[in-house]
């Protein structure tokens, strides 16, 4: 062993004459707020990250016992100097310190071992354990696949959630916004997605990428305890970005999230990234951009905040099979201020993103939860990506809920009305509460088939609309317990053949004697 | 605003124009201009563009002991001459013991380190890492 050490070490020595460099320095000339303005690196490139050097004066011992180094990212390039964001604890920097180019730009070190780590927006591991060896550098910031390199969406992502896969699904490859106010279940849907995915084939999977910006520490921790308590941790990756942090670390999450997610769908993998959330993003880049003297525009935002979350969800695609086929589907996440969908920024990201989910308080404070408002959420591509059989039972639901919506104004005068329109209410009825659906809680997508299909042939219209959900647990243990080949085919075959169907009405038959 | 008067004020310096004179000027100017608030800035920015200067016109070389300037003479001269020092360019020697060996040579925003200390470090870094 030491043998081996002193060879290398003579090795090195050899090589010390070669080690000489000649570099492109730059020194600070001031700095405030995490911005340094740095004269010199005459030719830095934007998002190249530059070293700065406590080097000078310092010693050789206290030089190698130094642990951390502290980067900037280049942001800005003016006439006569470069303005650089300090990527780290700012208060290290001074003036006059030396910087130097290291002519990478900004990139995270991805490997298959981040898979089940909560990382910083610089990919460092944080959640104590051993540092993640990098197997490719990804870079942060970089121009999404074209048009010839990408397929359509034709497969489901499904959330485990019943009102979204039936009514608004979701296919792999697609953004889907998730809009609302606060407290109203956002992030709730995101980790029930998550948490959904561990009903799914491990090799057709999709890994998860869950990217806290500027979130509570504590949210984050619990968010992460939830995902271990469901054993989805071992698919996700956590990027953790706190409200303490600086704002450049904050702008950087979501772009170090899709750079890792890139990672997984070039190897032909599927990826689904959770953006939470974006407002605080949009917040983060207002404040970076306006310490670093860029003109403000509408509501102090700068001018490029929609070419921003236009490039970072431009990112997210479904590959052709010639690349691999892989996918980064994105759920970005919006919080409105009074259900103001018409601000700026949830308005950028509407018009960005392939349809929206947009969740109400009204909703909620009645105990509709998720609190989705089914008439104006929408999915322009993930009808193409529906399995078959929830494409034959969902078409109904839709049509069901529209109609319950028009008539519901006439439910206090329900004395006054006729059996038809009576009967729609109630029907309604039955179906709003079929769709309520606890935290944490997924479905797999054929429970939710049965489920749905029960309700189309009017399986609760026979018990009261309180006892909705325990009945359709009830049916769904029966299957389960009695009737498994029902699920089994529908998981596998994703088809609601005749010889399903028939099973199913059957079930349903049975299971009535059993109510009575 | 600051920056064109810093720029006028170095201008008119350079054209020979006494230090204290230009000042004078730059305080009549601004007063007159109602833009006395301006005179700590524009200083401030005369001094950074002067700093700046000092990097772009003189040339820096920095050994660990006065000796090593006479030993590493060749070396220390096919290295400025690497950083595109000409023979009218002021050269200023520093002696910093913290280099251990060696010396850096810095003119124009470049840096041509040849020091034992970078060396040592670079030795460190590709052992342990």
């Amino acid at each position: 062993m030491s043998t081996e050490i002193i060879e290398r070490i003579k090795k090195e020595i050899a090589s010390l004459d070669n080690v000489v460099t000649t570099t492109e320095i730059g020194i600070v000339t001031t700095v405030g707020d995490g911005v340094a303005a740095i004269d010199g690196l005459r030719s830095a490139q934007m998002m190249e990250m530059v070293l700065f050097s406590a080097d000078e004066g310092a010693s050789l011992e206290s030089l190698l016992s130094a642990t951390d180094t502290l980067y900037g990212l280049v942001l800005n390039l003016e006439e006569d100097s470069v303005k650089v964001v300090i990527l780290g604890n700012a208060d290290k920097v001074f003036e006059g310190m030396k910087v130097y180019r290291t002519k990478k730009l900004l990139s995270i070190p991805v490997s298959e071992d981040i898979t089940g780590r909560v990382v910083n927006a610089l990919g460092e591991a944080i959640d104590g354990k051993a540092a993640i060896v990098g197997k490719r550098d990804m870079p942060i910031e970089r121009v999404a696949y074209g048009v010839m390199e990408r397929s359509g969406v034709n497969e489901p992502i499904h959330t485990g959630i019943k009102a979204i896969d039936s009514m608004i699904p979701i296919g792999r490859g697609q953004r889907e916004l998730i809009i609302g106010d606060r407290q109203t279940g956002k992030t709730t849907i995101a980790i029930d997605t998550i948490i959904n995915q561990k009903y799914e084939p491990k090799e057709t999977r999709p890994l998860c990428i869950y990217v806290a910006i500027g979130q509570k520490r504590s949210k984050t921790a619990s968010i992460m305890a939830k995902l271990q308590e469901a054993g989805a941790m071992e698919y996700t990756t956590i990027v953790a970005t706190s409200a303490s942090e600086a704002s450049p670390l904050l702008f950087l999450a979501p772009f170090a999230g899709m750079a890792i997610g890139e990672y997984f769908m070039e190897q032909g993998k599927d990826v689904l990234i959770i953006l939470d959330d974006l407002s605080k993003h949009a917040n983060a880049y207002r404040q970076m951009s306006l310490l670093l003297r860029r003109p403000p525009g509408r509501e102090a935002y700068p001018g490029d905040i929609f070419y921003l979350h236009s490039r970072l969800l431009e990112r997210s695609a479904k590959l052709s099979k010639e690349l691999g086929g892989g996918s980064i589907t994105a759920l970005p996440i919006i919080e409105t201020q009074e259900g103001d969908v018409s601000a700026y920024i949830p308005t950028n990201v509407i018009s960005i993103t392939d349809g929206q989910i947009f969740l109400e308080t009204d909703l909620f404070n009645k105990g509709i939860r998720p609190a989705l408002n089914v008439g104006i959420s929408v999915s322009r591509v993930g009808s193409s990506a529906q399995t078959k059989a929830m494409k034959k039972v969902a078409g109904k639901i839709r049509l069901e809920l529209a109609q319950f919506r028009e008539l519901e104004a006439f439910m206090q005068f329900a004395s006054d009305l006729d059996e038809e329109t009576k009967g729609r209410i109630e029907s309604g009825r039955r179906y709003v509460e079929l769709l309520k659906q606890p935290q944490n809680n997924p479905m797999p997508f054929y429970k939710q088939v049965v489920s749905i299909y029960a309700a189309n042939a009017g399986m609760y219209s026979v018990v009261p609309v309180a006892d909705v959900r325990k009945t359709e647990d009830n049916f769904l243990s029966f299957i389960e317990r009695d009737r498994k080949d029902i699920f089994d085919t529908i998981e596998t075959g994703r088809e609601l053949t005749d010889e399903v169907v028939e099973k199913i009405n059957k079930a349903i038959e049975d299971f009535k004697q059993t109510l009575a | 605003m600051k920056a064109q008067y810093s720029q006028a004020f170095l201008e008119v310096v350079k054209d020979g124009m006494s230090v204290e004179a230009a000042l004078a000027g730059l305080r009549l100017a601004l007063e007159k201009k109602n833009h006395t608030k301006l005179l700590a800035p524009v200083l401030l920015e005369v001094v950074r563009v002067l700093e700046a200067e000092k990097f772009t016109n003189q040339a820096v070389v920095k050994v660990a002991r006065q000796t090593d300037n006479t030993a590493l003479k060749s070396h220390i001269k096919a290295a400025l001459l690497e950083l595109g020092v000409t023979k009218d360019t002021p050269v200023q020697t520093v002696v910093d013991e913290t280099l251990v060996g060696g010396f850096v040579a810095t003119f124009d925003y470049k840096e041509h380190d040849q020091t034992y200390k970078n060396a040592l470090k670079s030795l460190y870094e590709s052992i342990t890492k």
